[in-house]
């Protein structure tokens, strides 16, 4: 009904970018972007009914820290999860470390058109401003006591800063021994690792086949 | 008083009442439509201009916060929101599943308008606005029905200016359509 005033032209002739999933606007998406109000990321990843699976790491399940202890959830099509600010999560064999983030993060993970392989995982976090911020943490894997916590002040650094503060929150927690060795329990924790399997020492990349 | 402590959301698209639903500060709504059904079509109004989102089978589409929006045959007025709005359209074997994402976060000021523009000439008929943030969500949406209902039954629905005719409004859940709004969602 709106013809008569034009339904002037389609959206993609005047505006780049309107469609997240299109083939060439995807690959902005990669890591995290800003848009908006939001920051996005979207993976190409095999998602099924049944599952999530990462070409490079394997099936995607994410643990969640409650007050009654850990939480596994399995990832899976068409089904949307969100992790509230403050709630420490992470993914096994993505993640080596806890992310606590003080925004809230939204899993959508959308199944492969028909003839295609891969599906689309996307994820929407707000954009932190002010004192807002993210922390990497590592916990006692045998009594949950916290061992190690660096923090990065997202809404002031900004997001370009993500990459080395979760670098240098690995490499901190790593370098010395006494920070994996539990002084509640006294287990002796494995080593933390980051998001990106590229960045794996040998001995990270064991820590990444472990947990 | 206690706040209960809630770790995780799970929202599994296509199922529910098609409601809206507020988890921590996500409001999501989702809704699975069969193939046949008439495409949720977004038209968004951008200096003066419609245009219309391509209705592919797989589109995630950004309604950036200000952008007076409608959805055809969702709800029946253009809605400004302060926030971004994400709009996933993913067509299945099954049907189609929509999605809509909005953060209540952002920008602390400003308000959700409901208004109503001449089809034909464009000019803007009426519009009002609303404290969503102070209200809530399912306030708006009740106060958007009555704005809708008072806009059928108003001579605003007649543009002043070219004397075009309104097709009639309707509010977000279609079970609560009467006669006139039952038209008005087929109809746009």
């Amino acid at each position: 009904m709106f013809a008569t005033v034009g339904i002037d032209q389609p959206i993609e002739k005047i505006m780049d970018d309107w469609d997240y999933l299109d083939e060439k606007v995807v690959k902005k998406f990669t890591t995290w972007r800003e848009t908006g109000q939001n920051i996005i990321g979207i993976r190409r990843r095999t998602i099924t009914l049944n599952e999530i699976v990462d070409p490079k790491k394997g099936s995607f399940n994410s643990i969640t820290m409650t007050p009654d202890g850990l939480i596994s959830k399995q990832h899976k099509a068409l089904k949307i999860h969100i992790t509230p600010g403050g709630v420490p999560h992470r993914v096994e064999h993505s993640l080596g470390f806890w992310h606590i983030n003080d925004m809230d993060e939204l899993y959508l993970p959308i199944p492969p058109r028909p003839g295609e392989e891969m599906g689309h995982f996307v994820v929407l976090m707000q954009t932190p401003t002010g004192d807002e911020a993210e922390s990497y943490a590592q916990y006692c894997r045998q009594c949950l006591t916290m061992l190690h916590e660096f923090t990065y002040a997202t809404g002031r650094l900004g997001l370009n800063g993500i990459w080395r503060a979760e670098e240098e929150a690995v490499r901190s927690y790593n370098a010395d021994p006494k920070n994996r060795l539990c002084p509640e329990c006294g287990h002796s924790n494995p080593l933390g690792y980051c998001w990106n399997v590229s960045k794996d020492s040998p001995e990270q990349a064991e820590a990444r086949l472990l947990w | 008083m206690t706040t209960p402590y809630t770790p995780a959301y799970d929202i599994y698209l296509g199922e529910g009442d098609g409601s809206w639903q507020e988890a921590s500060r996500y409001q999501v709504w989702t809704r699975k439509d069969a193939l046949t059904d008439p495409p949720l079509s977004v038209l968004e109004r951008r200096e003066g201009h419609v245009l219309r989102v391509p209705e592919q089978s797989r589109v995630m589409h950004r309604i950036p916060g200000g952008v007076p929006y409608h959805i055809e045959h969702l709800f029946g007025f253009w809605r400004t929101t302060v926030a971004d709005t994400i709009f996933i359209r993913a067509e299945m074997e099954d049907g189609v599943y929509y999605t809509l994402i909005v953060a209540t976060t952002g920008p602390k000021d400003g308000t959700e308008t409901v208004a109503w523009y001449c089809p034909k000439c464009n000019a803007e008929l009426t519009s009002d606005a609303f404290a969503a943030r102070r209200f809530g969500l399912n306030a708006f949406w009740n106060h958007a029905l009555e704005q809708a209902r008072a806009f059928n039954g108003a001579a605003a629905r007649t543009c002043t200016g070219c004397g075009h005719t309104h097709p009639y409004a309707y509010g977000f859940d279609q079970h609560l359509d009467d006669e006139r709004e039952r038209e008005g969602r087929s109809a746009w």
